[in-house]
């Protein structure tokens, strides 16, 4: 016997209003033929873990069922018709990638959609109700997907070569089945290395090995400090977002500005997957390029600029050296070092 | 016996709150549902208790027609095929998307050309908000490849760029009108 329980608290009786529309529509008049789905329902216990907002994301044991509901949006001047699918989807070259069509995997099967099809009216919204049943000889470990709200133009005649346009937009899922707890999130920082690119472009690459049992998706920052002339720089973000599945190796790219001068630098990168988060730090080199140059046209003057402002500083704390050294021995001692990966367990990632 | 509790919030109230980046996670409506959850039947592991987002969505442009041209054999044809907006109203602190583009091979009753003689180029990328976008030239495939991916994004956000479909016409080509689909995927 299966027996479900519904508690439906209603706060306020309202209708289901998208703020995303009338912001939309009004600052961008050009662009409101849109249409696109959010995630409608997150467990309390992921509330906090920015992926479980955008994603579903979950641990469960075989033989369990899953519920969440999506808001399929309808930002169009015209009654337009969709299809609700679930797709297979794989991690690959640091990518989640939903396939091209309905394809078929373990996950699609165990899925279900309360519409497939959907006609909405200009502006209107609706939820659907997605359903996963876990069967109990369902294979171990995480299942990738993709919940696919499609819309698809009408042919039309054409000479020559045409192109008819099917746009998506998606939910991803993480569904990891299992025995027992959740499997730990866990990533390192494996080396963190300088280079530059052949138009001239800085950049930071930090290679992350995912040790843990579930999938990340992994963004960052660096900072670069002790440069040349001990000049700091950034934090700069990473250029695009890493997905490794367990035991998948890839590279999170930092661009830097095109002026930053070649030479050794210290690079403290913090790399973060939902609630996971893990650091490094690592003396690189940025080989040389037009910033270098430039800093070597430069930095003589900046060393004479310097010796005259060190000078100067001298002359006026001349009688308060005691106070200075106190101040010295305070800044000592805070600068930490190596690796410190921080992995929390649970669905953290 | 398997119990499902989902508690569904149809909060009107607190979705205007909800255009403040930080509003998707840290509103006081979640926090106080989190108290809920304590006091929830334990010892099921069904049970799953669940809140509303109240965000907004992942949108783009709706699907249009596009006419590459005419060309003869050995020729490129192409032409840009329209406007594609990504926008992004779920303000998340940490905001992060991928468009990826595949295409089928382009048919001309029996005859048809391969997907990979044809390219796509996302050409220059407009963007609001806070996101960094980094487009790619691609050669098409049936497999879906990343053209666009928007990174580094805090709250609300949108990237728009007109991609260029050319197709290197084969010199073994049969004359007449060759149409494929090209799906383009946000998410």
């Amino acid at each position: 016997m299966r027996r479900m329980l519904s508690m439906l608290l209603l706060l306020t009786a309202a209708s289901i209003a998208v703020p995303g529309t009338s912001a939309l529509a009004s600052a961008a008049p050009g662009l409101q033929q849109q249409f696109g789905v959010r995630l409608f329902d997150v467990p309390l216990a992921a509330a906090h873990n920015p992926r479980a907002l955008r994603y579903i994301i979950d641990f469960v044991h075989p033989g369990s069922i899953i519920r969440r509901r999506i808001l399929v949006l309808n930002q169009e001047t015209r009654r337009a018709h969709f299809a609700v699918y679930p797709d297979a989807a794989r991690i690959t070259h640091g990518m989640f990638v939903g396939d091209s069509g309905a394809t078929q995997s373990e996950l699609t099967r165990w899925t279900r959609l309360q519409h497939r099809t959907l006609t909405l009216r200009p502006g209107a919204s609706i939820l659907d109700m997605v359903t996963i049943r876990v069967p109990r000889r369902a294979t171990r470990g995480e299942h990738y997907g993709v919940i696919w709200v499609q819309q698809a133009a009408r042919a039309r005649t054409a000479g020559g070569a045409a192109v008819k346009e099917v746009n998506r937009v998606g939910i991803r899922i993480y569904l990891d089945v299992g025995r027992g707890g959740a499997p730990p999130t866990r990533f390192v920082i494996t080396s963190v290395a300088g280079h530059r690119s052949p138009s001239g472009q800085p950049v930071v690459v930090a290679r992350v090995q995912d040790t843990g049992g579930l999938a990340v998706d992994l963004s960052g920052q660096v900072r670069l400090s002790d440069g040349p002339g001990g000049i700091t720089a950034g934090p700069f973000r990473e250029q695009q977002v890493v997905t490794l599945a367990p035991g998948q190796t890839g590279n999170l790219v930092f661009a830097e500005s095109k002026d930053l001068p070649g030479g050794s630098w210290r690079a403290s990168v913090r790399l973060a997957s939902g609630l996971t988060t893990a650091t490094a730090q690592s003396n690189i080199q940025i080989p040389g390029g037009h910033g270098a140059s430039a800093w070597a046209r430069l930095s003589p003057l900046i060393w004479s600029a310097g010796a005259v402002g060190l000078l100067i500083l001298a002359m006026i704390r001349f009688g308060r050296r005691p106070r200075v050294a106190a101040a010295r021995r305070r800044s000592a001692g805070t600068r930490r070092r190596l690796n410190t990966p921080r992995g929390s367990h649970g669905l953290g990632g | 016996m398997r119990r499902s509790m989902t508690m569904a919030l149809a909060a009107g109230a607190v979705i205007g709150a909800a255009f403040a980046p930080a509003a998707a996670f840290a509103s006081p409506d979640a926090t106080s549902f989190h108290q809920a959850a304590a006091t929830a039947p334990s010892g099921d592991p069904d049970t799953t208790l669940t809140f509303t987002v109240t965000s907004g969505a992942l949108t783009m442009t709706a699907p249009g027609f596009a006419n590459l041209g005419s060309g003869t054999p050995g020729s490129t044809v192409g032409a840009p095929i329209g406007p594609v907006t990504v926008t992004d109203n779920r303000a998340l602190a940490s905001a992060s998307w991928t468009a990826t583009a595949s295409s089928t091979d382009f048919v001309n009753g029996g005859s048809t050309i391969p997907a990979t003689d044809a390219n796509y180029d996302p050409g220059f990328i407009t963007h609001t908000g806070t996101i960094t976008v980094t487009g790619t030239d691609i050669t098409l495939s049936n497999s879906p490849q990343t053209v666009v991916a928007g990174t580094a994004g805090s709250g609300n956000n949108s990237a728009s760029w007109s991609p260029t479909i050319s197709v290197a016409i084969p010199a073994t080509a049969v004359g007449g009108t060759y149409t494929a689909t090209l799906v383009q995927s946000v998410s």
